[in-house]
């Protein structure tokens, strides 16, 4: 069982979304802002009817609407068409299977019919005297009256839902909240809860119970108490003693602490503390769980997070996944074909990527895919010194650097480039690539040929095969004259200058670059610049 | 595959159901109309299973309709959550079939009586989704008290009888005291009738049709005298054969009600609450359905009173009729009826005190 689609409504920052999910791994990545997290709280919401651990029937507050709709509605109510207060809709459609069709049917958006659930958050209908006078005066009305909602969790088969007849869990893995002591125990007992068996829980609670019990027949207390009742009649007619209060049926889960290793958990640390709930979720042989993992990279050093990235992919299996991250890292472990960009309100995926390219980059994870991923244009380079150029080259056409006109320029060891391209194509990425010729055109220009119908996707480099490299490009378009000037040198011939240049290629690339004076740029990265 | 049980008072189909219902491991549904046998089915899984069963679902009747035919499909011909069922109130007259009028009050609720041809509309709108989605979820469904149902629930277990889903009926056509609606529709068919759409259901090759003419409950005396209520049905053959010392159907004089009831303590019945029953506690005949006494006192009504005296039950109503029935039935060892004068019927003894 799991999620196939989510619909969002007017939650949070979500205005209307719509996101269709992999059978198993999704990677969401995205710019800062554009509601990541929230797509994890509007699934685990409808999914437990829950927000930050409880239930969202005493947690509502005006900002779980969204603003754009929310000052839309408070506008309306100046105008003689005064629109109905915003509701938030959250829809689930799971995949049709025998064992959930209870929650089958068409109620819902889409009018699909097929399993799911929805939690749907709404003016109460019965509160309608009050919300008329409510708004009566529009100047007065600065927020949703959220004490007139009411919230309901149903089935696509229109009945109402408890968690326990949903059958899929929620495991909500949030490393990113910083909890007290309290907060983190009470988070892992929670995970406890989802692990451990209702047998299993019972009988904590019994032996809980007994131990508190047992408290009253120590000796110690006991003749405390014997104290206590030859007082009877001084403070009350009844008998006074002291006992544990055993009246709370889960009393133990705010006593009882998990350890790691015989030192408290919240005493452990963060990173050990996200591995550890990870884990233990992961472990739970359950196929009937969504897992709802945010950031994992916080608090992990690179190992740690090596470790705890494979682990959670080699038990992922039949169990869904959905992870929000900005790490290339674990994007690349997890497999880049699974990535889910979420702009704010619409997703791009990787449709059919090369069973090669997802392998390269789950073997070479270090690569900075994300960063292609999320930028608006992207110039990749072979060096350090190309992308030195490359922001020169914008430095003196735009009076700006790239990153500042949106313009990402990565650094892509050459062999790559296909790799990252494919990567481009697929996700309609506008794209250059500023490459030396290497005294090869004709083959170069056989290579890429697969590129030359894409608009979005431009591969530049000079067709001179005299002229295979970028320094030789340099000093082509610049003179020996002017470098010698720029580079503080004063080679008497071209190649010994060459030569300099490429035994140190970074450091003389930053001369260019620090230097007051404009360089001339090769017309092939102009070209990249401009991008025409 | 279908099969239907008519079965006498106390012969045990509650319990049978429960027990197939239990041992078999297909995904199984009981349904009944009233909460009280609702009740007794849940509480004869816990007996027969220590737990309710994960493969068995137990609903009332307006449950099923409304969670499993009307809610999940229903925005096919209503756009709101048809939020209940309105028992008491009446339709608009003239409102017609294809307005949501007909079915639905301004309160989004299903009128009782148009409860089944809503549900019956939103499978057929729905391109037979309903059944579709049933199928996915039941292998079996158990309709208990299947008497009770009445005019669009007859088409409504013809759907069923013709989906994937298997089908038992179980019910006493003897005890129709009530029923789901009050629909005139398939009249003929109306509750000891439902017998008649039950042949041509096996005739029509839906189903296959067994009788239980046994009463575990009720010795061989009572059996005798409850058969002469519905003349033309079979006669059902006793499996209580204790002997308490007082056993049988017996006549006590208004005058000997109270010694009588000190010296057996039965269980009073009454029509309705109408009969005083000299100040003793009582139950309707109606509301005493599906329980079990040792012993019962009935207060008779006039027409009761005169089949008495002559031994002829022919002049009461199906209701009436139907509820004397569920009465005498009650009792495993003695029916006493308080009566002042003679009695015709062979075995009645009277009560000297």
């Amino acid at each position: 069982m799991h999620i196939e689609t989510l619909v969002v409504k007017n939650f949070r920052c979500l205005n209307d979304v719509e996101i269709d999910f992999n059978r198993e791994l999704n990677v969401i990545v995205g710019n800062n802002e554009t509601g990541k997290t929230t797509i994890l709280e509007a699934i685990n919401l409808a999914l437990t009817c829950q927000i930050h651990g409880r239930n969202i029937r005493n947690e509502l507050h005006p900002f779980l609407f969204n603003i754009a709709a929310t000052d839309q509605y408070l506008r309306s109510l100046f105008t003689e068409k005064p629109q109905v207060p915003p509701s938030i809709l959250i829809e689930l459609y799971f995949n049709d299977q025998p064992e959930i069709a209870k929650l089958k049917g068409t109620n819902n958006s889409k009018r699909k019919d097929c399993p799911g659930v929805f939690i749907d958050i709404r003016l109460n209908k019965d509160c309608s005297q009050e919300y008329r006078e409510y708004i009566s005066n529009p100047s007065e009305v600065k927020s949703i009256p959220v004490e007139y909602y009411e919230v309901s969790w149903s089935s696509f088969a229109n009945e109402f839902i408890t968690w326990r007849s949903i059958g899929l869990k929620s495991l909500y893995i949030d490393t990113v909240r910083q909890r007290s002591s309290l907060g983190t125990n009470r988070h892992v007992v929670e995970f406890m809860r989802t692990f451990l068996s209702p047998k299993d829980l019972a009988e904590i609670s019994l032996s809980y119970r007994g131990l508190r019990d047992g408290f009253a027949n120590a000796p110690l207390i006991q003749s405390i108490n014997e104290l206590l009742r030859d007082t009877k009649g001084d403070i009350t007619e009844k008998e006074l003693t002291v006992a544990l209060d055993v009246l709370t049926k889960n009393g133990w889960e705010t006593d009882v602490a998990p350890h790691v290793d015989a030192v408290p958990v919240a005493l452990v640390g963060k990173g050990e503390q996200s591995a550890i709930k990870l884990k233990l979720a992961m472990k739970k042989a359950s196929e009937n769980a969504v897992f709802l993992i945010e950031e994992p990279e916080n608090h992990l050093t690179y190992s740690n997070l090596n470790k705890l990235i494979s682990s959670v992919r080699d038990k992922a299996s039949g169990k869904q996944l959905i992870v929000v991250t900005h790490s290339s890292f674990v994007l690349n472990k997890l497999g880049i074909h699974n990535v889910i960009l979420f702009d704010g309100s619409n997703v791009t995926t990787i449709q059919d990527l090369r069973q090669g390219d997802q392998d390269y980059f789950m073997k070479l994870p270090g690569y900075d895919t994300l960063r292609l991923i999320l930028s608006k244009r992207a110039i990749l380079v072979e060096g350090p010194s190309d992308e030195l150029i490359v922001q020169k080259a914008f430095l003196q056409q735009y009076g700006k650097l790239p990153l500042d006109c949106g313009v990402d320029v990565i650094t892509v060891a050459s062999l790559a480039f296909d790799r990252f391209l494919e990567i481009a194509k697929r996700m309609k990425i506008p794209t250059v690539v500023v490459r030396d010729n290497d005294a090869k055109v004709a083959s170069l220009d056989k290579k890429y040929e697969v590129y030359s119908s894409l608009s979005h996707i431009n591969i530049l480099y000079d067709r001179n095969e005299e002229y295979p490299s970028l320094e030789q490009q340099l000093l082509r378009v610049n003179g020996r004259c002017k470098l010698n000037q720029l580079l503080q040198r004063r080679f008497e011939d071209d190649l010994r200058l060459l030569n300099y240049m490429k035994d140190n290629k970074t450091e003389c690339a930053l001369r260019l670059f620090n230097s007051k004076e404009d360089v001339t740029i090769p017309e092939y990265i102009k070209r990249a610049v401009s991008n025409e | 595959m279908n099969d239907v049980i008519i079965a006498a008072a106390g012969s045990g189909k509650t319990s049978r159901i429960v027990k197939r219902a239990s041992n078999s491991d297909v995904s199984s549904l009981i349904v009944t109309y009233t909460l009280n046998n609702e009740c007794e089915i849940r509480r004869k899984l816990y007996e027969t299973n220590g737990v309710l069963p994960e493969h068995v679902t137990v609903m009332t009747w307006f449950r099923f309709l409304l969670s499993q035919w009307i809610r999940p499909y229903g925005n096919f011909v209503y756009p709101y959550r048809v939020a209940n069922v309105n028992f008491h109130g009446k339709p608009f007259r003239f409102a017609r079939k294809t307005s949501s009028s007909f079915y639905i009050d301004s309160d989004h609720r299903v009128y009782r009586d148009r409860t089944a041809a809503l549900a019956l509309k939103c499978n057929c709108t729905s391109g037979q989704r309903v059944l579709k989605r049933l199928a996915q979820i039941f292998d079996h469904i158990y309709i208990d008290e299947v008497q009770d149902l009445r005019g669009y629930d007859l088409d409504l277990l013809e759907a069923l009888l013709d989906s994937d889903i298997g089908v038992t009926l179980v019910g006493d056509n003897r005890q129709a005291t009530f029923f789901t609606n009050r629909s005139m529709k398939y009249a003929k068919y109306l509750g000891y009738r439902i017998v008649d759409k039950f042949a041509e259901w096996e005739n029509a090759g839906r189903c296959e049709t067994e009788h239980l003419s046994h009463s575990f409950r009720c010795n061989q005396m009572i059996c005798d005298f409850a058969d002469l209520i519905f003349p033309d049905a079979s006669n059902t053959e006793a499996r209580n054969d204790s002997n308490t010392g007082h056993d049988g159907v017996f006549i006590v004089n208004p005058q000997d009600v109270t010694s009588y009831i000190q010296c057996f303590r039965p269980q009073v019945l009454r029509y309705d609450r109408s009969e005083p029953c000299q100040g003793h506690r009582a139950l309707n005949y109606g509301d005493s359905k599906g329980l079990t006494f040792p012993r019962v006192l009935v207060f008779p009504f006039r027409k009761l009173t005169a089949a008495l005296k002559s031994g002829n039950f022919n002049s009461l109503a199906d209701i009436t009729a139907a509820k004397t029935y569920v009465a005498v039935t009650r009792a495993q060892h003695s029916v006493a009826f308080v009566h002042d004068g003679a009695c015709e019927i062979e075995g009645v003894q009277i009560w000297h005190g």
